[in-house]
């Protein structure tokens, strides 16, 4: 009954907004877009990203970054009026985190015992966005590589969304897909839901589906609060199942 | 349209936050229903029980979730944490031996694991009725959590069963107190102990069985409290004239007991959160289920000298050792056949070695439908 309610809600919500083109906002969003050129925002959890030239944004994760050193750049290749087409490339170097959360008692997120080689992953991931009923369409397809280097023996994480996220480091690439709309709800309030699909490569293992829905206040273009719930379902290590948690994050733009 | 889009977007909001649970690890099971908390099995195929029987087999045992005697972190012995599918595999065929060997009507089970990262995600309640002659079963967890962020443990569902060749009908988990001195987090994420309950009905009889598992690591008085709990049920039961049968892994050893701290298998020193301080202080706490009800070794058979104590003792934490004291009970308010009560620590009455198989021997008793 109240996802029934949810999705009459959603449509409701959608199909009475107000014209205004999603990528026109300061603010980034999960679509081909990218920041203007010498803005910068950051968030709570989320990274520091930057407009950079040529189309190009980069970001970072500075609190992350000396346990899990990260580094991602997205490049705008088109942008006419029927699409533009964007590719984004994010590389981690888990190992650090790996070994630290590979302990004895609380944090132990993993055996004390695990051997933690030197993983080197890749995510690279094309974006295609498309601007139709007034809304932002985008489509992505993408993979998880990583490369091992040394002794291996750690288990998975099987916890929902964390699962698909590592899974290429037990099984070197996890292919994924998904689709997301964005666009005005009302006023400063911004919607974004997002479907993707996580195939995981092993014989025994399945597919891993994720929908999330964020919603945006938009306060200025130095203020923004993001809120919302993803729900993760799919073959997991021990059976099918599903998991439904809070997202949440201040933002600033400056 | 303004005033669509606000209610809208509102309800939208309140949905979500509606839909979002408190409870992102899921570890908390009285969250549902005592009856809804209970899972019911049946075995892949449904074997004839004997017709008519004058008695019942009723065994208790904790199989520590297949784990054997791999020398696990908690037990101070070594560092393991997760078992292979090949060790859970072999370990369960082991106790699954001994149970075709003791053959009960009804078996009480502790530390059965049905969905948990450390013994390879396998239902061991499942498998063990599929390759036994029991037929049915319900469950009740006592630890379950989407991930233990905690020595690599990850998902966890382990629990209680009772697993019967008869139907098992009218199940509920009765919660149990959570020990008071843990921290939120810690009770949070670690286990909630219950009393699980179930009917058979076996030539016309209606009959009450009660499985349980009382905390290990309680200096705080819980212990005590889940005893009283335990104790109000079944007096209630009795009072209602229904004939019980309680069996479970108390942690508590009997009063009389010779040796009640100090025991020659601690491996963990007083810093260890698995530390085990003894028994002092608690040497009365199951005396009154001696006093109300029949025990299957009871306490003149117990005796009150080490050499005859021994040979009762269910449990065990080195395996290079020998049983060291009495945690596992079967109680009723029926009637138990003569002097059948025995603990099974050895492999003298059926050829399986026990002592591999568990920290804990099973305890078996024969019931009189005939009373």
């Amino acid at each position: 009954m109240k996802l029934k309610l949810l999705i009459i809600t959603i449509i409701i919500s959608i199909t009475s907004t107000q014209i205004i083109r999603a990528q026109n906002l300061k603010w980034s969003n999960n679509t081909a877009d990218i920041l203007e050129q010498g803005r910068k925002e950051a968030g709570i959890f989320a990274p520091l990203k930057t407009g950079w030239k040529n189309n190009t944004e980069l970001s970072v994760h500075p609190l992350w970054f000396f346990i899990i050193p990260n580094a991602s750049i997205k490049k705008q290749w088109k942008s006419n009026e029927k699409f533009r087409f964007s590719s984004k490339h994010t590389f981690t170097y888990p190992t650090m985190l790996y070994n630290m959360i590979s302990t004895e008692g609380a944090g132990g997120i993993l055996p004390e015992t695990s051997t933690i080689p030197q993983l080197f992953k890749l995510n690279s991931t094309a974006l295609l966005s498309i601007d139709k009923f007034n809304q932002t369409f985008t489509f992505t397809a993408g993979a998880d590589l990583c490369l091992s280097i040394g002794d291996s023996d750690f288990p998975y994480i099987e916890w929902h969304f964390v699962y698909p996220r590592t899974y290429s480091l037990n099984n070197t690439i996890t292919p994924h897909a998904g689709i997301n709309a964005t666009g005005v709800l009302y006023g400063n309030f911004i919607y974004e839901y997002r479907f993707e699909t996580f195939f995981l490569t092993n014989a025994d293992a399945g597919v891993i589906t994720e929908n999330q829905l964020k919603i945006s206040w938009l306060k200025s273009d130095k203020f923004a609060i993001k809120a919302g719930m993803i729900y993760s379902y799919g073959k997991f290590p021990f059976d099918n199942d599903g998991g439904l948690y809070p997202t949440f994050d201040l933002m600033f733009g400056f | 349209m303004i005033k669509l889009k606000t209610i809208s977007g509102a309800l939208l909001l309140f949905l979500m936050l509606s839909e979002i649970s408190c409870d992102p690890f899921n570890t908390i099971i009285e969250n549902q229903s005592n009856e809804d908390a209970v899972i019911y099995y049946q075995a892949e195929n449904i074997k004839t029980p004997p017709a008519n029987p004058d008695t019942l087999k009723v065994v208790t045992w904790n199989i520590k979730f297949g784990g054997g005697r791999i020398d696990f972190f908690f037990d101070c012995y070594g560092d393991r944490v997760l078992m292979t599918e090949d060790e859970v595999i072999s370990n369960m065929n082991g106790i699954i031996e001994k149970i075709n060997f003791l053959d009960p009507d009804i078996i009480y089970l502790q530390e059965a694991d049905i969905q948990s990262k450390r013994s390879a995600f396998i239902d061991e309640v499942q498998m063990i009725l599929d390759k036994t002659d029991l037929n049915y079963g319900v469950y009740g967890s006592q630890w379950q959590a989407d991930y233990v962020p905690s020595d690599g443990i990850g998902r966890v569902n382990s629990g209680n069963a009772v697993l019967s060749k008869y139907k098992l009908t009218d199940a509920e988990r009765i919660p149990l107190s959570l020990i008071d001195e843990d921290p939120a987090y810690v009770q949070y994420f670690y286990l909630r102990r219950n009393l699980l309950k179930a009917h058979i009905n076996v030539n016309g009889k209606d009959i009450i069985l009660y499985g349980t598992h009382t905390s290990a690591y309680s200096d705080d008085g819980t212990k005590l409290k889940q005893l009283k709990t335990i104790k109000e049920e079944i007096d209630k039961t009795d009072s209602e004239g229904k004939i019980f049968i309680l069996g479970g892994d108390f942690n508590t050893i009997p009063p009389n007991s010779v040796v009640y701290e100090n025991f020659d298998d601690a491996a963990c020193d007083s810093t260890s959160d698995y530390y085990e301080s003894g028994f002092a202080g608690q040497l009365d706490y199951m005396q009154p289920y001696f006093d109300d009800y029949s025990a299957a070794i009871p306490l003149d058979k117990y005796g009150t000298d080490l050499s005859t104590q021994e040979r009762y003792f269910t449990f065990t934490s080195d395996k290079d050792g020998f049983w060291n004291r009495k945690l596992d009970y079967i109680f009723t308010n029926g009637t138990f056949s003569g002097n059948s009560g025995h603990v099974h620590q050895t492999a003298d009455d059926d050829n399986v070695p026990t002592m591999l198989l568990s920290d804990h021997a099973p305890v078996s008793v024969r019931f009189s439908l005939n009373n």
